[in-house]
């Protein structure tokens, strides 16, 4: 039993601290790079709702089924008719490729940002613990790329996975997998760069809206806004005819500039919605880029100025 | 100089059936009644077969973090409804029955004012809520009751955490509740508001109202509440007067530190008494050991005057009510 | 006063929010926005303005601004707490949720429907609508039905925003999901769309003025579905449970 520990008295007072076995901690500390990975794996997971509770993981997992389901449904219709012996004929009429991926589900794309983005930056801003990130060796700019990253990577997951489930199934399919293999070869590279550049302007893009808006409703609202209506204002528009004005705003559509994108990796025509832009494939690409590399850096200035 | 411990201080419960009535003064008229009340929230259960009946007067919900006493108050308001058992408020069940807010007031923990609203403005749209006859005279009354005409006009995003806490307070005194929940009232006051609150509630109280409030800290509890509801982990630890229960408390050992001229012939004769089963000197301190409160602090005098030993001071070492509170709850 | 607008009051004034309303305008502000664009443009054809205002409005617009007011009326105040003081009042819960419907719904149809009207005379002051359409007859119609979406979308988000706490993201993924892409896969399920009935009562004022598969049968579909998302509403509100802390 430890010592009691009694009132002051009018016979004097009485004090004194027990060692009841705090220890300091004498190891070695790890720095900056340490931290900033740290943060970059927390945001990937929490991006998932790994490591939060179960009310957190609802939305993602949901959307993340979304994104599987063309891919599962495909290899499984194609499974299913390759029984029939009907595999070639068909599988040359699917909707549903590498090149059309990433538009079949842009919208489960745009709603996992929208649903995600903001758990990153809007809440440790609602909870005023950005001082205690930045009194680590963690610099301001380290926070905002790890945070941005994390979130990009679990794009990049996002859009990947599908396709790697695609790639299997076609190939698993045919009795001659090199030939299989070589056959689809040709797509890896397309479906890589578009995933990444889908994911970095996405992402980045979301991320903008979330450092700025640390009410969640405002920057779910704010984030769709800005990834449909830029759209379907430059469709309307584009759809009476090929113009200046149009040109313009296709190029500040983020989903218009990733349909450019991926008609140009894929070497296939724009939807018809598009037809009368006349740009060359790779201004999509350049407008991407430049997307990218704009988030991150107004991200970061954010950042760098924020008040803790 | 003799101190005897200070006799209206502590509380102390063996109180056995959870299911025994609070003898607060008023005795249980049921204003406030739960009958075998559990609630969980999925697997995890915040309130456990908890039974008490309350009267008009001030009982004290008294607990840590996290035991359930927002639970059991929310459950009062009608605002969460009980997994198990019944929750009367004034004999009706105050689940899924807004008619109860006529006679019910809560002053909930969280901000719950738009911080846009003047105090008087929140206020007086209480009153309109209320279909009171009159809404500008009983919220101007209801705000001079929380002491707050100087603040009332200003927006109550400008208000400080205990300007808040009143505001809230006197939305819902303003249709005179016979009816008073609260919790937490005391968290951001500054002690001269403390003092003013609890002059507040004691005049409610003595006005024949029922006043429910929930605290984490002993000595607002022992302050203000006439009576007790000791609530630990979800079920109910002691409750009722804090000196019945420190009466039937006859299971907890005391120990009082004695400084005497002579500690050890007053140590051989505290011996002699029944009250007393054990002495210990230690570091030139005598530490006695005693089974009954009361029956020492009346013989300790007459046995230091008899064993011709001046007393400089006698100090119970663990009579707070937080000791109480820490075996209550590490008996369980 | 009645409790009914004491309590719409309150809710316009928390709703009202200076950036709230800003951005909500800047939204509103966009169909006109196109129509400019598209004036500037500057080629007349024979363009359907229905086509335009239901891409634009009907699609977008229209379910965003009405999201944002419908989960914000209520389901804010029940997140941070603000909604306590209401439910602790002897009212009835459906009185709360009529009040807030209504609000929402006419600050949406405040802000839309001027929005479709300037922009539709925007486009039907340049451009022909289809044959044998008055062109200031199909904005019109639209606008109706403009409308009539306000109220019903204003309900459904509310409705939403009791049952669920993330209901912005749940109103979000059935405007896109199924008002979107199922729309798009499986024509039937337009039956339970409100995007749907917006364009079946449009068609219903005008028969021109716009195409719908449901076409008049939209307004007893939209009363079935305004007074179910009421109804659902109020009973969820009733067993609405407020715990302590988070």
């Amino acid at each position: 039993m430890s010592e009691p520990v009694t009132a002051a008295t009018s016979a004097g007072a009485t004090g004194s601290i027990y060692d009841i076995g705090y220890r300091r901690y004498e190891g070695t500390r790890l720095g900056r790079g340490h931290a900033a990975r740290s943060l970059f794996v927390h945001s990937l997971r929490s991006s998932y709702g790994i490591g939060r509770g179960g009310r957190a993981k609802i939305a993602p997992i949901i959307l993340g089924v979304m994104a599987l389901i063309p891919a599962v449904g495909i290899v499984a219709a194609l499974t299913l008719f390759a029984q029939f012996g009907a595999g070639r004929e068909f599988d040359e009429q699917v909707p549903i490729r590498y090149d059309t991926y990433a538009g079949t589900i842009s919208t489960i794309v745009i709603l996992f940002c929208a649903a995600q983005a903001p758990e990153l930056f809007g809440r440790d801003q609602r909870h005023g613990v950005l001082a205690l990130y930045f009194a680590r060796a963690l610099r301001r700019s380290d926070y905002a790329l790890a945070r941005i990253g994390g979130f990009i990577a679990a794009l990049l997951i996002l859009e990947l996975l599908p396709q790697v489930i695609l790639f299997l199934g076609r190939v698993l399919l045919t009795s001659d997998i090199p030939e299989a293999v070589a056959d689809d070869l040709p797509s890896v590279g397309p479906v890589l760069a578009q995933s990444a550049l889908a994911a970095g302007l996405l992402g980045g893009l979301s991320m903008v809206v979330s450092a700025f808006t640390p009410r969640r409703a405002y920057a779910v609202a704010g984030i769709i806004a800005l990834f449909t209506i830029p759209n379907v204002v430059a469709g309307i528009v584009v759809g009476l005819g090929s113009s200046t004005i149009g040109t313009w705003l296709t190029l500040v559509s983020p989903t218009s500039i990733l349909d450019g994108t991926n008609a140009f990796l894929f070497d296939t025509r724009l939807d018809s919605d598009f037809f009368f832009v006349d740009l060359p494939g790779i201004a999509f690409v350049g407008a991407a880029l430049v997307g990218i590399g704009g988030s991150i850096a107004i991200t970061l200035r954010r950042f760098a100025r924020i008040a803790t | 100089m003799t101190a005897t411990p200070p006799v209206d201080r502590g509380l102390v419960s063996g109180l056995g059936a959870p299911g025994a009535p609070g003898s607060g003064p008023g005795s249980p008229a049921g204003a406030l009644v739960l009958e075998s009340v559990s609630r969980w929230y999925g697997n995890v259960v915040a309130v456990n077969d908890v039974s008490f009946a309350l009267g008009p007067g001030i009982t004290g919900l008294l607990g840590p973090n996290g035991a359930g006493k927002t639970t059991i108050l929310h459950m009062l308001a009608g605002l969460l409804r009980p997994s198990a058992g019944k929750v009367l408020v004034g004999g009706v069940p105050a689940w899924h029955n807004p008619s109860v807010y006529r006679t019910v007031g809560l002053v909930p923990e969280r901000e719950a004012v738009h911080a846009f609203l003047s105090g008087r403005a929140f206020v007086e749209m209480a009153a309109r809520l209320q279909r009171l006859p009159d809404p500008r005279v009983a919220a101007a009354r209801a705000i001079a009751t929380v002491d707050l005409e100087g603040a009332a006009d200003r927006p109550v995003g400008t208000y400080s955490k205990g300007m808040r806490q009143r505001v809230k307070i006197a939305g819902a005194l303003v249709h005179e509740p016979t009816i008073l929940l609260l919790d937490e009232p005391f968290n951001g006051m500054d002690p001269r508001q403390r003092l003013h609150m609890i002059g507040l509630l004691r005049s409610m109280a003595e006005a024949g109202r029922s006043i429910l409030f929930s605290s984490h800290i002993l000595e607002e509890v022992e302050r203000l509440a006439d009576g007790v509801l000791v609530i630990h982990a979800g079920r109910l630890a002691a409750s009722g007067d804090f000196r019945e229960i420190r009466r039937l408390m006859t299971d907890r050992p005391h120990t009082f530190v004695v400084r005497s001229s002579d500690d050890r012939s007053l140590a051989a004769a505290f011996m002699a008494e029944p009250a007393v089963f054990g002495t210990e000197l230690r570091d030139g301190r005598l530490t006695v050991q005693v089974a009954e409160f009361g029956g020492f602090t009346r013989a300790v005098a007459r046995v230091a005057r008899g064993a011709g030993v001046s007393l400089f001071e006698v100090a119970p070492t663990d009579d707070s009510l937080e000791s109480v509170f820490a075996y209550l709850v590490s008996r369980r | 006063m009645t409790i009914f607008s004491e309590i719409a009051t309150i809710t316009l004034r928390a709703l009202l929010g200076r950036r709230r309303t800003l951005l909500m305008l800047l939204l509103a502000a966009i169909p006109i926005l196109v129509g400019l664009l598209v004036r500037a443009n500057g080629r007349p054809g024979a363009v359907d303005i229905g086509a335009i205002l239901d891409g634009i409005m009907i699609r977008v617009v229209l379910p965003l601004v009405a999201l944002v007011f419908g989960t914000a009326a209520l389901g804010s105040e029940l997140e941070d707490g603000t909604a306590v003081h209401l439910l602790t009042k002897p009212i009835r819960r459906s009185t709360i949720v009529l009040a807030k419907i209504t609000v929402a719904g006419t600050l949406t149809a405040a802000m839309l429907v001027p929005s479709t009207i300037i922009a539709g005379l925007l486009l039907a002051g340049m451009l022909n609508a289809r044959p044998g359409v008055d062109p200031v007859a199909q904005v019109f119609a639209i606008a109706i039905g403009v409308l009539v979406g306000s109220y019903l979308y204003a309900a459904i988000f509310v409705a939403l925003s009791i049952v669920t706490s993330r209901g912005l993201l749940v109103g979000l993924g059935y405007a896109l999901i199924w008002e979107g892409i199922l729309a798009g896969l499986l024509p039937g399920s337009q039956v339970f769309s409100v995007r749907e009935y917006v364009r079946g009562i449009a068609e219903t004022i005008e028969p021109a003025a716009i195409e719908s598969i449901v076409g008049s049968t939209a307004v007893v579909y939209a009363s079935i579905a305004l007074v179910a998302a009421t109804v659902i509403a109020s009973l969820r509100l009733a067993v609405y449970e407020v715990r302590g802390g988070d």
